[in-house]
């Protein structure tokens, strides 16, 4: 490995750590500070979160999968902008992207890309149009949906080229 | 009569948490509550009305903030758990000092204040603000929604879905007079932009409120209002 | 005039709209029309050197530092209750976004000049 390409592997991986921790985080704020099933460790209380709490692990997924896309942002906007010092450069880094880590690494990406864009747009409707509580529910089931189908779908073809 | 284990959640760590009752069906909370002080006089919660009008019986049941007035017990399950609100400071056992919660509710100046023209002073019966003004009118305070939420808690400075629903009430109003400066308040820091659609409140109210709903739309009318 | 969290709060919204296309649509052009293989130097140069292309990219840069500077405010509005360290992460944040505005603008401005 050359040493932008070890830079940028430390880097995403650090970024990757943060993000988990971050992740952690929230979902433990969620269920400490405000327990929707009282018994159990917090671990326990995420299985027995019921139907009518899903709205409140939107959000904390919302935040999650938002800081991760930004967190990948911060490198990327750097591995692009090695283009314009030397296109060699660039293409050495960019290497990686074809590699079998880093193509699970991008299907995540896009699972987390997905997420955050279906529920983001089902909030932006909630603004625009008065929608009741079991339809905003509802709404959600369906950018789950939407995330999981559109997300494996990719995941195929970003994976295609590895695997055979 | 079947035996319902219960445990309460008590500020003095010494005080029994344990218990056993005997009920029937059907048995609010509050009767178990009351069956157990007989026991342990030293158990502490309030009550007033018995009928889901006062909001002062609000406690968490199982983790979900309910009336213990209105929360029938289900028998067959494997015990019930008792314990105060959360993101309000404890005074004892299941009591708690909603000072945060009332301090929120004044802010938004919850009082009619009719406009110095004062015209119209009757809103027809078929006058659509009605809709929005009554779908958030029976509030009764019982602070369960402020317990739902994950912002509201002391730490967050976050209004809170009651205080927040009680302004829309007032600013759907065409008569309001002071309708710019409630919807000016409530775009400060702590307010209409801190929901984040957890519906936890919309989920809680024992009234049926849809408190987020109520927030969603004092945000749209709080856009060009300022000032 | 709107109050400044509600004009953030439409940024946000307004971005969010803009970003569901382009972030998507940028994620497809270079990992499912084309293998991300594929997608270096070569690929990077001919697509730099249409004018919409670059357009593209650099709206796409500054409506996700809008939407995700707006965003992390929030956060640090709700989770650093202290004002002290609360001004320290904002003005973190702001650094933060301008140093990849700068960053993303300077590359893509050579890249369109060259
Ligand atoms: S005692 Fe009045 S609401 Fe329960």
């Amino acid at each position: 490995m050359s040493a932008l390409q070890v830079v940028f592997v430390a880097a995403l991986t650090a970024l990757l750590l943060g993000v988990v921790l971050f992740s952690a985080f929230t979902v433990r704020a969620a269920l400490v500070v405000r327990p929707t099933t009282a018994r159990g460790s917090w671990l326990v209380r995420i299985g027995r979160a019921s139907n009518r709490d899903v709205q409140r692990w939107a959000f904390v997924a919302h935040r999650a999968t938002g800081v991760a896309v930004f967190a990948f942002l911060l490198l990327h906007v750097f591995d692009v902008a090695l283009f314009t010092l030397s296109p060699a450069r660039f293409d050495d880094v960019h290497e990686l992207y074809g590699t079998a880590p880093m193509r699970v690494f991008e299907c995540l990406l896009f699972f987390a890309i997905l997420f955050h864009t279906f529920n983001g747009l089902r909030l932006v409707l909630l603004d625009v149009a008065e929608i009741r509580l079991s339809t905003a529910r509802r709404l959600l089931h369906v950018a789950v949906a939407l995330t999981a189908v559109a997300g494996t779908a990719a995941s195929v073809v970003i994976l295609k080229p590895v695997v055979a | 009569m079947t035996a319902l284990a219960v445990e309460i959640e008590r500020s003095d760590s010494e005080a029994r948490r344990h218990f056993t009752v005997e009920v029937g069906e059907p048995t609010m909370v509050l009767d178990v509550l009351l069956a157990l002080q007989r026991t342990d006089a030293s158990l502490a919660f309030r009550y007033s009305c018995r009928v889901a009008m006062c909001g002062t019986c609000t406690i968490r049941v199982d983790g979900r903030p309910v009336l213990a007035c209105r929360t029938p017990v289900l028998l067959g399950a494997d015990g019930l758990l008792l314990e105060p609100l959360a993101g309000l400071p404890v005074v004892r056992d299941l009591i708690v000092d909603t000072t945060p919660f009332s301090t929120a509710w004044r802010s938004v100046e919850p009082w009619f204040t009719p406009r110095a023209d004062a015209e119209p002073r009757v809103l027809a019966a078929d006058d659509p603000s009605r809709e929005a003004i009554e779908s958030g009118l029976d509030c009764i305070s019982c602070g369960a929604c402020w317990t739902a939420c994950d912002l509201a808690g002391a730490e967050h400075r976050f209004l809170g879905p009651a205080a927040l629903n009680r302004a829309m009430t007032l600013a759907a109003d065409a008569r309001d007079g002071a309708r710019d400066r409630r919807l000016r308040l409530v775009s400060q820091e702590g307010g209409v932009t801190r929901c984040h659609y957890i519906h936890g409140c919309s989920g809680a109210c024992p009234k049926g409120i849809d408190p987020a709903a109520s927030i969603r739309r004092l945000r749209r009318w709080s856009i060009g209002a300022g000032r | 005039m709107t109050q400044p969290r509600i004009v953030a709060f439409l940024v946000m919204r307004t971005t969010a709209v803009v970003l569901a296309v382009l972030v998507v649509g940028h994620f497809a052009v270079t990992h499912l029309v084309n293998d991300v293989a594929e997608t270096g130097s070569s690929f990077v140069m001919q697509r730099w050197s249409s004018a919409l292309w670059l357009a593209w990219d650099w709206t796409m840069l500054a409506a996700a530092l809008a939407h995700a500077g707006a965003g992390i405010w929030l956060m640090i509005d709700e989770q650093a209750p202290a004002t002290r360290p609360r001004r320290l992460y904002h003005a973190a944040l702001v650094v933060t976004i301008g140093v990849l505005l700068a960053v993303g603008t300077a590359a893509l401005t050579i890249a369109g000049t060259r």
